[in-house]
């Protein structure tokens, strides 16, 4: 597969609340969080990078939203690896379902009795699990939030000193996937798009980020959802199609979806005449990405948020990184075309 | 029903039944028509819709659901429900595309869920001509005869999936764990008494879990050119056909489909006529079973590549099909061919919004509006009738 050079813009790295730590958190950490306010550099790849093996052999605990999302089984692997490479303990939790916030809230207090030193977690509900958080930093857990955001807005109100956040930027994807098919269609067409399920996080934002890119450049015929699901976007397809004959483009916000819409469009006979861009560059697409059929997805890296995670939970509990940064992982748009201008991209954090 | 049991004299009442009885067969493909000549008002799905290019998409989208749905339709006769039919979709589907591409390779415990059925086939048969002979078997040597039956075949798979197969044999595997989790979800209600909905929620749970545990989570590919045959066009059509021609002939000319209408009707006076009531009511949630799995296998060889999520939501767009068919969810009555309408229905309802450009969180809203509506409607004329 080939990774296009003109994105390889590695979206480096943010860095928010350089300034001092705005409340110690009591209790057993108020000396780990005063010593790193005014120690350690700030958290960013390069410097995560760097942090080496743990001094204690911390316990830190990876709480994702559901094992049953794929996305999620890079970043536990890169999660388990990074942390036996750093000496020490990882554990891995999960609700059964991606909605399923309670369920989060009682792992993460079920953890905090347990003792652990460290929770990474991706928030089912970026508001909702803020107060049993809050109760975990209380207890001298170091928090550090992945991949979906807890809305800054409730962190700030409820007061949460969060270690950190390392993810991607789902309305940055979106963007990307827009760019990717505004220059497959030479910057006019129309598109329609396949959306995931409505009213989720990042369902929303990859939205949001495609309008965002294709403006008024390109006219969006069409936006339905396809619910994540394979069959339910290739029904969607077959009728968007028939719909809008003039259709060039469609924008699915995963690559499940993207599959069913491809199989719409080789019914059809449409192939080459539309062109599909994903999300999330699952093993499914590869094929279709090098033959053609599917002009591009986004790969948004979880195994990076994984390794990243660990290492910024170790550099805070050693001292040596500062408390409060934001690592955003790389984004890639992955296309056919172009021999890749440097070497692979995927490091193993 | 509301319908007289007594044998109908007077010619009057017996015409009025008669007019029912018509209604009773028209009325689901009324419904369809009323849905194509309401969307037809809109100009795009006038173009769009009745064209040579468009109206066969209304089958090719709708063959898995007609398939999980003349399935559905003999659990639902029963008097009963099956909501794991969309997590056994997954688990077929998954078990057909690893048979295939052995990577991953296939578990062996899911090689011991296909052979139960065939255990349990065995233990039936035997346990039939022994008692032909009038000898008594204690119970100590049935359980040990099924065990070394799943024993036996379960090995036999293993070795057979060791070797690899081809695409029909993979295609059998497939169909066989799905009548696993049917026969599975049959003995639990029948025999264990648990309530339909409850068993067949656990199912759901089960498989899905079962899905994403044989799998890691993983999609799995299977792009074969012979498997993918099946997916689109003239073979989708018949395979969907053939499926509702023999589930017609299964309830109208066997004496099987009489049995399990007569379960749906009234239980306990069928148990009394002799009726084997845990016999035909398993063989209800295989058929339910072999229907999804059927269905994972058309998935499979449309898309190319098994999904974990696949099926998500498939066992209540069955379950609608049946009932806007007008197969009633107490049991007792229904036909196959209602099933397929309902199906169709469903389609044009679900394409037919995308093609006049509702706003998708309408949709959903007149999706369920039009359901419960036709089941409204068709209790009024059952009450008045």
């Amino acid at each position: 597969m080939r990774r296009s050079a003109f994105c390889l813009l590695a979206l480096g790295v943010m860095l928010v609340g350089c300034g001092k730590e705005d409340t110690p958190p009591t209790g057993l950490s108020t000396k780990t969080a005063t010593d790193n306010s005014q120690t350690g550099a700030v958290a960013s790849e390069a410097i995560l990078d760097t942090v080496g093996k743990a001094t204690k052999p911390y316990k830190i605990v990876l709480i994702v939203k559901t094992k049953n999302n794929p996305f999620f089984i890079p970043m536990i692997k890169a999660f388990e690896d990074t942390a036996a490479k750093l000496g020490v303990q990882a554990e891995v939790q999960a609700a059964a379902q991606e909605s399923s916030y309670e369920e989060q809230v009682a792992l993460v207090q079920t953890e905090v009795s347990k003792g652990v030193n460290a929770i990474l977690i991706t928030p089912a509900d970026s508001k909702a699990l803020v107060p049993a958080l809050k109760k975990a930093v209380e207890a001298g857990v170091l928090v550090i939030n992945l991949d979906n955001r807890l809305d800054p807005d409730t962190v700030k109100a409820q007061n949460l000193s969060l270690g950190g956040y390392v993810g991607a930027d789902n309305v940055m994807g979106g963007e990307k996937a827009g760019l990717a098919l505004l220059d497959a269609l030479g910057g006019k067409g129309n598109v329609a798009i396949l959306e995931g399920i409505r009213g989720v996080d990042n369902a929303e934002a990859r939205k949001k980020g495609f309008l965002l890119a294709v403006g008024q450049r390109l006219k969006v015929v069409a936006s339905e959802t396809g619910e994540w699901e394979t069959e339910k976007a290739y029904n969607k397809t077959l009728a968007i199609l028939a719909a809008h004959p003039d259709l060039n483009g469609i924008f699915c916000a995963n690559d499940n979806m993207a599959i069913g819409a491809m199989k719409a469009i080789s019914e059809k006979g449409k192939r080459g005449l539309v062109r599909v861009v994903g999300y999330d560059d699952i093993p499914g697409v590869t094929a279709a990405i090098n033959s053609g059929e599917m002009t591009a997805t986004i790969e948004q890296h979880p195994d990076l948020m994984g390794g990243y995670g660990v290492r910024m939970a170790v550099g805070i509990l050693d001292g040596s990184i500062k408390k409060g940064g934001e690592v955003l992982v790389m984004l890639e748009t992955i296309q056919q075309f172009n021999t890749p201008k440097r070497p692979d991209p995927v490091k193993s954090p | 029903m509301t319908r007289a049991p007594q044998a109908v004299t007077d010619p009057i009442e017996r015409s009025s039944r008669y007019r029912g009885h018509v209604i009773g067969i028209v009325r689901p493909w009324l419904t369809l028509l009323l849905v194509c000549a309401l969307f037809s008002l809109h100009p795009v799905f006038r173009t769009t819709f009745w064209t040579r290019d468009y109206l066969p998409d209304v089958f090719q989208q709708s063959g898995r659901n007609i398939v999980l749905a003349v399935g559905m339709s003999f659990v639902v006769m029963t008097g009963g429900i099956d909501l794991s039919v969309g997590a056994v979709l997954a688990l077929a589907g998954v078990g057909l595309a690893m048979a295939l591409s052995g990577t991953p390779a296939v578990p062996h415990w899911l090689a011991f869920v296909a052979a139960f059925p065939l255990a349990f086939l065995t233990l039936g048969f035997v346990r039939r001509t022994l008692a032909a002979r009038s000898a008594s078997i204690p119970f100590a040597a049935i359980v040990s005869l099924f065990v070394l039956a799943e024993a036996a075949f379960g090995f036999v798979l293993v070795q057979a999936l060791r070797g690899g197969l081809r695409v029909e044999g993979a295609i059998g595997f497939a169909l066989l764990i799905g009548v696993g989790c049917g026969l599975l979800n049959g003995l639990v209600v029948s025999v264990g008494h648990v309530p339909p909905f409850v068993t067949t929620l656990g199912m759901m749970s089960v498989a899905r879990g079962l899905t994403l545990y044989a799998t890691n989570s993983q999609s799995v590919a299977a792009d074969f050119p012979r498997l993918r045959l099946l997916g689109e066009g003239t073979p989708l059509l018949l395979v969907t056909l053939a499926v509702v021609a023999a589930g017609s002939l299964l309830l109208k000319r066997a004496q099987a489909g009489r049995y399990m209408l007569a379960i749906g009707g009234n239980e306990q006076a069928a148990r009394l006529t002799g009726v084997p009531v845990e016999t035909y009511k398993t063989l209800a949630y295989m058929l339910a079973g072999l229907g999804a799995a059927l269905g994972g296998v058309l998935v499979v060889a449309k898309f190319g590549t098994a999904n974990t999520g696949a099926g998500t939501g498939a066992e209540l767009d069955a379950i609608a099909a049946v009932v806007i068919g007008g197969t009633s969810l107490s049991g007792g009555q229904g036909s196959i061919l209602n099933a397929l309408v309902g199906a169709l229905t469903i389609t044009v309802i679900t394409s037919g919004l995308v093609l006049v450009g509702i706003e998708v969180n309408l949709q959903q809203v007149i999706l369920g509006g039009i359901i419960v509506l036709t089941v409204f409607i068709d209790q009024l004329r059952k009450r008045r009738g």
